[in-house]
Formats: C-alpha cells, structure tokens, sequence
C-alpha cells in the first residue's frame, strides 16, 4: 500500500527506525548485562570451587576430603543451597551435604578437562549453573610423595540462578521499558516535529488553494517558506507564468478573432437591414445578396484558417504526401490570382520548371501557395511586378516569391508569423485580409518541418521555403 | 442634415452611407483618415460617424485634429473594440458617442438623430411651430393636424430650417446641410426646394411659415411679414 501522506510517511519511518534502533540498543545491553552478570556468577562459583577443592590432599596414596560444613554453610541442606561432588582419578570422592548420593552434578558438555560453566536443573528443581573444576589434590611435603603421582580430580560446583534471573528479568523489563518510554516520549515530540515541518507545505497549499485563475499574475510569495520549498515554489511560479502568459495569448486570441468578426458581421447585418428596410427593385436585392455573400466568404476564410491553425497547432493535422509535380501545382495555384493580377496591372515573372516530381502534400502545400499568391497581388502597388520562381537542383526545390511595395521594415519581419498581425492595424482589402495567412503557411510547413523565411532586398519583400526530397519534404513521419 | 462616414470596411460603409441616404441625410464618405480630415476641413457635417481603426490616420488621432479645430460635429464613434478602456478613451478625445459593432441599423440612425438634436439644442423630438409639428423621430410633418406627405430631401430641408427656427439660414449653410458632395446642384435647387415646401406646408387661411429674407437667406417662423 502506498502510503501519499508526507506527514504519516515522516512519522512513520522515523517510528519504524526509532523502535528498530532502540530495540537493538536494548538487546544489546541486554545480552551485555546478562553476559556480565552471568559470569560474575561463574567466578563466583569458580572460587566456591577451588574453595572445596582445596579440601582435597593427598597423603602417600590416600586422599582425604575433609570438608567443614562449618565454613561454606551454603553447601549444607537448606531452601536453597548449593551443591558440589568431588571426582578423584575418575572416583566419586564426596559430595556436599545438600546432594544426596544418588544425585549427580556431571553434565554431558563438561568433560572435565578444563574448567568449563553450563546452566542446569539443579536436584531441587531450580534452574542453576554448574563449573567442572580440575585440580590436583594437595601435597603435605612431609608425606615426600612424588609429584607425578599427584592425583588429580574434578570438582563440579553449583549453585541456584534464582538471584540473578530475577536481577536479569528487572534489568530487562527496565531496558524494555526504557525504551518503550523512549518512543512514546521521542514519537510525541515527533509528531510536534513533523507537523512543524510539513505546516508550511499546508501553508502552501491554502495559498495555492485560495488562487483563482485571475491570480496568475501573483507569484507564491516564498520568502518565509523553508529553503527545502524554496525550488518547488519557484518551479511552480514558473509554472503560473507561463499559464498566465497563455491564458493572456488566449484572452487575446479570442479577443482578436471576435474583433476580427464583428467588422463583417457590421456589414453584413447592416446591408441586409438596410436593403429590407424599403422595397426594391430584384436587381438591387440580388446586389445585396451578392455583397453579403462575399462578407460571408470573407468570415469563412477567417474562420477556416482559424480552425486549420488550431488543428495544426493540436497536432490534428495528418500529412498526406504522395509523389506529385510540384511544377505543375504553383501554374495551377496561380492560375486561379492570374486574373486579379492583370487587372491590377502587376508584371509577373512564372519562373517555374516544366516538371518537378517530389512527395509532397498537395493540399497543405496549396493553402500555403494560395496564401502567398494572394498576400503578393494584394498588396503589390498597382504596376508593380511580382517574380515567382521554383529552383530545382539535386532534389532540392526553392521556392520563392518577391513583389515591389511591400511596406515591411525588417525589424517587421518576424511579426509577420504572428496571429492577427498586420502592417496597418486598419482592416484594408475590403477585409479579406485577417493576418492569419502567413502564420497558417508557418504552420502547415512546420508539420514537415519546413521553415518559411522571409527577407527584404531593396524595393522587394521576399519570401520561399526549401522542400528536400527524402530529407525534409512534405513527407509523413 | 449632413453626415461624413469614415469607415474602412467598404462594405459596411456602403450599406450605411445608402441607409442614412435614404433616410434622407445628406452622406459623404471615406475609408480613410485622411481623407476624413480633408472633408471636415471642407464642409461643416452635423455628424461624423467615424471607425477608430483606419489607415493613414487612425480614427482617435482623427477625433484629436477634428477637436483641437473645434470643429463642431458631433462625432459618433463606430468600432468593434468594445472594452471600457477604449470608450473611456474614445469619450474622453471628445466623442460624443459610441457605438459597437456589429449593430443595429435603427440604432445607428436613433443615435444620429439624437446627435443632431444635441447639436442644434433641441431636447425633444418635436419641433413646433405655430401649427407645424416636425416629429424628428418619425421623421414626419403634420400641420394643423394633418400629416404632410414630404420626399426625404424636403423633410432633410424642413427639419434643418426647424432645428434653426427664428434664425435666418442662408443659402450655403442650407446647401452645405442637405446636400451631399455628390448631389447634382444647381444655382437654384434651394430656392426651387423652398418653393415646393412652401407649396406643401402652405394652406388657405393658415400664416406663412418659410419666410424669404432677401439677400439673407430663409426662416422658419410662426407669422410675420416676408
């Protein structure tokens, strides 16, 4: 499960890492306290040992274990007492008064070989621990017995644990509870903690919830926020700079295309208004008609456009190339601006091969053509000269058309790509100029990747892209 | 009345120059600010419908000149740029209207006609005098309670003379409010105008309302001597 809350992340880990950590602390001194008390035990019993062991002699060949019951009471019959059994060359000497003689001390993992400790049951059922001490029994040197002939023995010693299990459970209940103490106190101040840290991420939050989309232009004021949100804040008010810059260019676009609109509408609303406003003669009304009817194809171009910009800049538009005369496309393209062109007097100059067979997309490719052609008989004074020319060389196509009067400064030149943009803010052409065309040409030839340039020399404003046949023409992905 | 159109967008300024024109305004026309200016430097226009965005000179630098000249048109703003900003800016160049695009035609002209009014400082729709009502809403006569059928050239004659009743008009300023520059005038289209409202306003019995001040020109006045 994954868990989304930073804050019962925060607590959550450092509680497992607390407890995980405290918890081997406590086992540690645990087993350290343990260890060490044990083997004070073990010493203990060790001296109690070598104590009874001292007891044993050796007198020529005879061994004597003359115990005093007297001096180490604790080996004497009680509640709870201690126990020994005395081993001599493999013998069963004596054993203490507290061990009965059918009861035996020897453990399986003492051999007896050295002095070695093992917890047992003692005979009266408690738990104990037992130490097998060798040793050798003592000499008198009176007796002059050879040192060789020593004989030597084990002692097993033990006593009950009772004392020091209870000691052990004590000290391990206060560790447990220590430690237990010590996470109930450090989750408290953890929570305190936590809730502190993430109380400006909650900060930031109502700040973020409380903006409306009139608020973009306000940054999130970081200034007493942590340094750890400084980068996230500063991101995110990037983030609403750059939404408020388009939800500007919308606001804009939308004011620009209802602006662009109500003109035509004006006209056509007043024209029809007016004509129906009196009887008239049919040829008048077939006037207003034809008038209206261009206003309509005037607003449909807009329209049009606007809706092949806004697919092109969704990614809507498919490309559909095939293998098609590019040559041929431009003649057929202007053919249809030849007319408007030899009633404004304009000189053209159609320098375009016979053929020029390449895959392109015919019909992205003639809007775009359309465009150019009818920016250049629009606005080429009267007796001006328009030059278009197709370069073919080694599969690569330059096309590019230039006419007089252009009007346009260079530093005009990259706001000619710009929605709505005309050199004179005035509606002229009788409207059918919206300043969307050459931002539709830019677009549809940058679906094939294709870039529109533009420049001026001396008296004439140029403008042409490049196709490259299988490197970078109107082809699909 | 004599209006100027500066607008453009030929289309609207053809429908509403031939709108005003049959409603019996005397309409010029430009679609530039240029020009505007050269006609109001040329001829004093009661009203001036003027678009804000023109080229050569845009309509507000327009509305500034036609201000600083105190011309005294009345200056009716026509655009499609509807935004408080730009009224406030429009009214305070010295607008005395405003009018967003696209609109209604009847408004146009209700507006054109209030205009008017507010320039001669007639605060009703009707002018009367003695029994002659000029309804300059209606754009209808009546005299001694019956209505005057009059063609829009005479009605645009009849209610200029009313608008300026008791004042001596001259010939040039009746020419230069009636007619338009493209109306075919002749030396004495006035005085033959004057003569067929005489014909039509005069009845047996009643007093002569159009009197002949020779030299001067013509007033509008209930009774007195020619």
């Amino acid at each position: 499960m994954k868990i989304r809350s930073l804050r019962t992340r925060l607590l959550l880990g450092t509680t497992i890492t607390m407890v995980v950590v405290l918890g081997l602390l406590g086992i540690a001194v645990d087993a350290f306290v343990h260890r060490t008390l044990v083997a004070e035990f073990d010493n203990a019993l060790l001296s109690k040992a070598q104590a009874v062991a001292s007891f044993v002699e050796q007198h020529g060949r005879d061994i004597r274990f003359e115990f005093d019951p007297q001096r180490m009471p604790e080996f004497g019959p009680g509640e709870h007492p201690a126990y020994f059994e005395v081993w001599v060359e493999g013998k069963r000497e004596d054993v203490s008064p507290s061990l009965k003689k059918i009861e035996s001390l020897s453990h399986g993992e003492l051999t007896g070989l050295h002095t070695g400790f093992t917890a047992i049951d003692l005979p009266n059922r408690q738990h104990g621990r037992v130490v097998a001490f060798p040793f050798a029994a003592y000499l008198d040197e009176d007796d002059n017995v050879d040192p060789s002939a020593r004989a030597h023995g084990v002692l097993y010693a033990a006593m009950g644990t009772r004392n020091l299990d209870r000691t052990l459970a004590t000290i391990r209940w206060m560790i447990a509870g220590l430690c237990l103490g010590a996470i109930a106190v450090c989750g408290a101040a953890l929570v305190a903690v936590v809730n502190n840290a993430v109380e400006p991420v909650r900060t930031v939050a109502r700040k973020i919830g409380s903006m409306r989309e009139t608020d973009l232009a306000s940054p999130i004021d970081s200034t007493d926020l942590p340094s750890e949100l400084s980068p996230m804040i500063d991101r995110l008010n990037g983030l609403l700079e750059r939404l408020d810059a388009a939800f500007n260019r919308e606001r804009a676009f939308t004011a620009d295309v209802a602006h662009e609109l109500r003109t035509p509408i004006a006209g056509l609303r007043t024209t029809l208004e007016v004509c129906r406003s009196r009887p008239r003669d049919p040829a008048v009304y077939a006037a207003a008609i034809d008038r209206s009817l261009k206003m309509i194809h005037s607003m449909q171009t807009v329209v049009e456009n606007l809706l092949l910009l806004a697919r092109a800049e969704a990614g809507q538009l498919a490309l559909v190339v095939v293998e098609a005369d590019l040559a041929d496309l431009i003649r057929d393209a202007w053919s249809t601006f030849a007319s408007r062109a030899a009633e404004s007097k304009l000189g053209v100059n159609l320098n375009v091969p016979d053929s020029c067979i390449m895959p392109i997309d015919s019909g992205k490719l003639r809007i775009v053509l359309n465009n150019l052609f009818d920016n250049a008989v629009s606005y080429t004074n009267t007796g001006g000269t328009v030059d278009i020319g197709l370069n073919v060389d080694n599969c690569v196509a330059d096309f590019r058309i230039s006419n007089t009067n252009h009007q346009i400064t260079p530093t005009e030149l990259p706001r000619l790509f710009e929605r709505f943009w005309r050199k004179d803010e005035a509606r002229s052409q009788n409207g059918l100029h919206a300043g969307l065309g050459l931002s539709l040409c830019q677009r549809l030839l940058a679906l094939s990747g294709v870039s529109i340039t533009t420049h001026i020399e001396q008296d004439r404003f140029i403008i042409g892209f490049v196709l490259k046949a299988g490197v970078q023409d109107l082809t699909s992905d | 009345m004599r209006v100027l159109v500066v607008e453009d967008f030929a289309p609207l300024r053809e429908a509403v120059v031939q709108g005003l024109d049959e409603s019996g305004y005397a309409v010029d026309s430009t679609g530039n600010g240029e020009d505007a200016l050269r006609f109001a430097r040329t001829a004093e226009y009661d009203v001036i419908v003027l678009d804000l965005m023109l080229p050569k000179v845009d309509g507000l630098t327009v509305l500034k000149t036609l201000r600083a000249s105190h011309s005294p048109s009345h200056v009716l703003v026509l655009t499609a740029r509807d935004t408080p900003q730009d009224r406030v800016k429009g009214l305070d160049l010295g607008a005395d209207d405003y009018l967003i695009k696209p609109f209604e035609f009847s408004e146009l002209l209700a507006r054109v006609r209030a205009l008017i009014r507010r320039k001669y400082d007639s605060r009703t729709t009707s002018i009367f005098v003695g029994d002659l009502e000029v309804d300059t809403s209606l754009r209808q006569v009546w005299r001694g309670g019956r209505e005057v059928e009059l063609s829009a050239r005479e009605y645009a004659l009849l209610e200029y003379l009313a608008l300026n009743v008791n004042r001596t008009v001259t010939r040039t300023e009746i020419w230069q409010h009636v007619y338009d520059f493209n109306a075919t005038v002749e030396s004495n289209v006035v005085d033959v105008y004057i003569g067929l409202l005489r014909k039509k306003l005069d009845r047996p019995g009643a007093s002569r309302l159009i009197h002949t001040r020779r030299g001067q020109g013509y007033v509008l006045r209930d009774g007195g001597d020619e």
